[in-house]
């Protein structure tokens, strides 16, 4: 029996071939092919996901401090911490977007925020930009399995904008809308996505606590109401 | 203000593999510390969130996470699994305390519930799971050389075909297919591990 070659294999799992009949019926007799796709598609959909952990938010300086103080090591703070794995370097959000904007342009990658800086004409003294919120948004029933998205509230100066990448969905029939959701009763819509991004202000009347859910809905046009929900996400 | 930091080192750069780091921590050596907690304070600090509600809570996660870590640092072997995956599996464990302690748990299994979806329908523990082997996988994939991440970073964030990424990269297919098929291989394995460790 001929087995299918490994990096047949890891194509199909990653989802850039399909298998072809040949490949199912042996997959269909042959119990360590088949268990080998299912591992390697586990690993290729956590893959996918690291998306999500690629920015993650440090402890406040305090939380060494406090380590320090019970492990009985100085307080002092590291100067610079070493080049170590994930490198873990301290930046100001201004120099680190424009850092991961630099590395995802090499990348090409289609992160909205890193490919809109990557592309502007000149280098702008960026203004100071503070993640207040994040959200993983998720799929519902309703969207292609394919659907994924991510939703950060950021402080520009006074500003606060909702900035909402969303990935794997089909052309909207009508237009794809960002509503935030109070859980219960209220939903507030804030503005439409294009090409599966968007900048959306957030009103200063509006209390994000009161507010945690990112949602996104595809909607008719015309339709005034909320449609079907496609993603959903927690802000924290 | 909010400190991010992003876990893939730049395109082009190859991570440094500072081996010896778990070795020097399980010794006991005062600096190797502070190294751990830069490089692994951020992820205890989102495997705690993803348990907890705010911040605060999280933050005192991270810390008894680290605490604890320290005292019992001969206690880790790294024969089982990474320092990281121990690292984590205190801190779910310790958010999971810290809910217990303050009869939450209900409460924010509710709190998840009323939001729908298919993740958030999971207790927090399972979501916290899912953040746990994702960040297991990013902690491989950064240590990968290079080109090899490069490749599996353009198949997996941009969804670009082996074709795709050979015109991306100048690569030749031959090339691509087998970073594909090494770079996936070697993130299986090290989840694999891991997941046992846990």
């Amino acid at each position: 029996m001929r087995h299918v070659d490994l990096e047949r294999l890891t194509l199909i799992a990653i989802g850039d071939l399909t298998e072809t009949f040949e490949d199912t019926d042996h997959l269909r007799e042959c119990a360590a092919c088949a268990q080998e796709l299912r591992a390697l598609r586990d690993v290729a959909a956590l893959g996918r996901e690291t998306r999500h952990e690629r920015h993650l938010q440090s402890p406040s300086e305090s939380v060494w401090e406090r380590i320090a103080a019970e492990t009985g090591q100085d307080g002092e703070p590291a100067a610079t911490p070493p080049p170590v794995v994930p490198s873990p370097t301290r930046r100001r959000p201004g120099p680190r977007l424009l850092a991961v904007a630099a590395a995802a342009a090499v990348l090409g990658a289609g992160g909205a925020v890193a490919v809109n800086l990557a592309a502007m004409p000149r280098p702008l003294p960026e203004p100071a930009e503070q993640v207040i919120a994040r959200a993983d948004l998720d799929r519902l029933p309703s969207a292609p399995q394919s659907a994924d998205g991510e939703a950060r509230v950021v402080r520009t100066g006074d500003r606060v904008v909702l900035r909402l990448r969303m990935d794997g969905m089909p052309a909207p029939e009508g237009l794809y809308q960002i509503w935030l959701y109070d859980g219960a009763d209220t939903m507030i819509p804030l503005g439409v996505l294009t090409g599966g991004q968007a900048d959306v202000a957030v009103p200063d009347s509006i209390d994000l606590a009161d507010y945690p859910i990112v949602d996104v809905s595809a909607q008719r046009l015309g339709q005034q109401e909320h449609g079907v929900s496609m993603l959903q996400g927690n802000l924290t | 203000m909010v400190a991010v930091v992003t876990a893939l080192p730049p395109s082009g750069e190859t991570a440094g593999t500072d081996d010896d780091l778990p070795v020097r921590f399980a010794a006991g050596e005062p600096r190797a510390l502070r190294t751990v907690y830069d490089r692994y304070g951020p992820a205890v600090m989102r495997v705690a969130r993803a348990s907890l509600g705010n911040v605060h809570d999280a933050e005192d996660v991270v810390q008894t996470t680290f605490v604890s870590a320290w005292q019992a640092r001969d206690t880790f072997d790294s024969g089982k699994g990474s320092l990281l995956v121990w690292l984590l599996t205190i801190a779910r464990r310790r958010a999971v305390d810290l809910l217990r302690a303050r009869g939450r748990h209900e409460q924010v299994t509710r709190v998840l519930h009323s939001i729908g979806g298919p993740v958030h329908q999971e207790p927090a523990e399972h979501r916290s799971d899912r953040v746990l082997d994702r960040l297991v996988v990013l902690d491989e994939l950064a240590t990968l050389p290079a080109e090899q991440r490069r490749v599996l970073v353009l198949a997996f964030y941009d969804d670009l075909t082996h074709q795709q990424i050979a015109a991306r990269t100048g690569l030749p297919l031959g090339t691509v297919k087998s970073h594909l098929r090494r770079g996936v291989d070697r993130l299986r394995k090290r989840w694999e591990v891991d997941r046992a460790a846990r």
